[in-house]
């Protein structure tokens, strides 16, 4: 029986992952956007340099902010797939192998897109 | 200041991702069906930008809510990541296609795909009880807490490999159109594979994240990602499904089930319009 609103202690990191990568990546676009109302220059630049974005985002430039913000929320479900084969590897092995499989087919696809 | 203008522009893209993501959750289709006619339709956003911002909506929302339907035992997570598998490699094969295809062609796709979904909302969706049998070979019996009814359900995963290979289409889908997959994912799940509709909406939550991933990478690596315009979708669909979630509770669902199938057909009209013109 599952308790409404019980956290099991195997969904803790998953959950946190989720919370954590989505709050950061949100927080990273509204900072984007309150620069932009703020008048800073919104120009774009290379999404793959990602030197430039870096460097946006010591300029205080709405468009570094809110490349980080996409980076951050991509990079949030695999965080969160990873989360689920550490905390499932102990009491469900073969359901936290698909965890890393899943996690394999985005490797993929990111060797995909940089061909 | 900062450009009158764009500043406008980025205020109607914010306002009209609340209203998607409010829409999207008090029906259960996801912000991007009605996000991406607007953008392109309304706002003259190019759609594979357009298709690229609902995917990051897509992924938010996906993550979002996941953590409630995970703490709820609300989401298969056994079966979201067996499916995920499949919709993950199929959200690889829907990026690629996209770079491929022209615009106008997509806009056609989504005319028809907004037709189907005009027409599963119009239909009513029923659950049936498990067989009294032992599980099969690809098989497995799951259960979940109802709230309605504070009862377990006890429920059986049927046709694995078929629902396999139905999601391979539904993670294409997603990454070609920028729409959740849900609209595939959970009559699958639900009509296909006999997982109750609670379980099947929340598993497919579930799924969505780590699917438009494996196309949003494809689309960044085009150039087709701008954060840009991805701030004020993501923070605005966030906030409308979050909105709409609760807004659900109270509203008819019916009635907007059938308001949306209206809206979808006036939508797919104008895609397919806009299609045919170029």
């Amino acid at each position: 029986m599952i308790e409404p609103g019980l956290v099991a202690p195997e969904r803790r990191w998953t959950n946190l992952a989720y919370t954590v990568g989505t709050t950061a990546a949100a927080a990273c676009l509204l900072v984007g956007l309150l620069l932009q109302a703020a008048g800073q220059p919104a120009d774009a630049g290379d999404p793959l340099d990602l030197g430039a974005i870096a460097g946006d985002l010591g300029r205080l430039r709405p468009w570094g902010w809110t490349m980080l913000g996409v980076i951050v929320l991509l990079l949030t479900p695999p965080a969160g797939l990873l989360a689920t084969f550490v905390e499932l590897r102990a009491f469900e092995p073969r359901v936290a192998l698909l965890g890393l499989t899943v996690m394999g087919v985005l490797a993929l696809a990111v060797v995909v897109a940089l061909r | 200041m900062a450009e009158p203008g764009l500043i406008e522009f980025e205020l109607v893209v914010l306002l009209a991702a609340v209203g998607a993501g409010a829409f999207g959750a008090v029906v259960g289709v996801g912000g991007g069906l009605i996000l991406v006619p607007l953008l392109t339709g309304f706002l003259g956003v190019d759609i594979k930008l357009a298709i690229a911002a609902s995917l990051l909506g897509v992924i938010a929302v996906s993550t979002t809510a996941s953590t409630t339907y995970l703490a709820r035992g609300w989401a298969d997570r056994r079966l979201g990541l067996v499916l995920l598998v499949a919709t993950a490699s199929g959200g690889i094969l829907g990026g690629y296609l996209a770079g491929l295809l022209d615009g106008r062609v997509l806009a056609g796709i989504f005319s028809v795909v907004l037709l189907v979904v005009a027409g599963q909302m119009a239909r009513r969706r029923v659950d049936r009880p498990p067989p009294e049998t032992l599980p099969g070979r690809f098989e497995f019996d799951s259960a979940y807490l109802e709230p309605t009814t504070g009862t377990e359900v006890r429920y059986r995963v049927g046709r694995v490999p078929l629902g396999g290979a139905i999601s391979v289409g539904a993670g294409a889908l997603s990454g070609l159109l920028g729409i959740g997959g849900g609209v595939v994912n959970v009559p699958t799940m639900n009509a296909l594979m006999g997982v109750p509709i609670r379980v099947a909406t929340s598993t497919s939550t579930y799924m969505l994240g780590a699917t438009a991933v494996a196309s949003a990478v494809l689309y960044y690596s085009r150039g087709e990602v701008d954060g840009l315009l991805a701030a004020p979708v993501v923070v605005g669909v966030l906030v409308g499904a979050r909105v709409g979630a609760r807004l659900a509770a109270h509203l008819p669902r019916r009635a907007l089930q059938l308001a949306f199938a209206l809206v979808a057909l006036v939508f797919a009209a104008q895609m397919l319009m806009r299609g045919m013109a170029g």
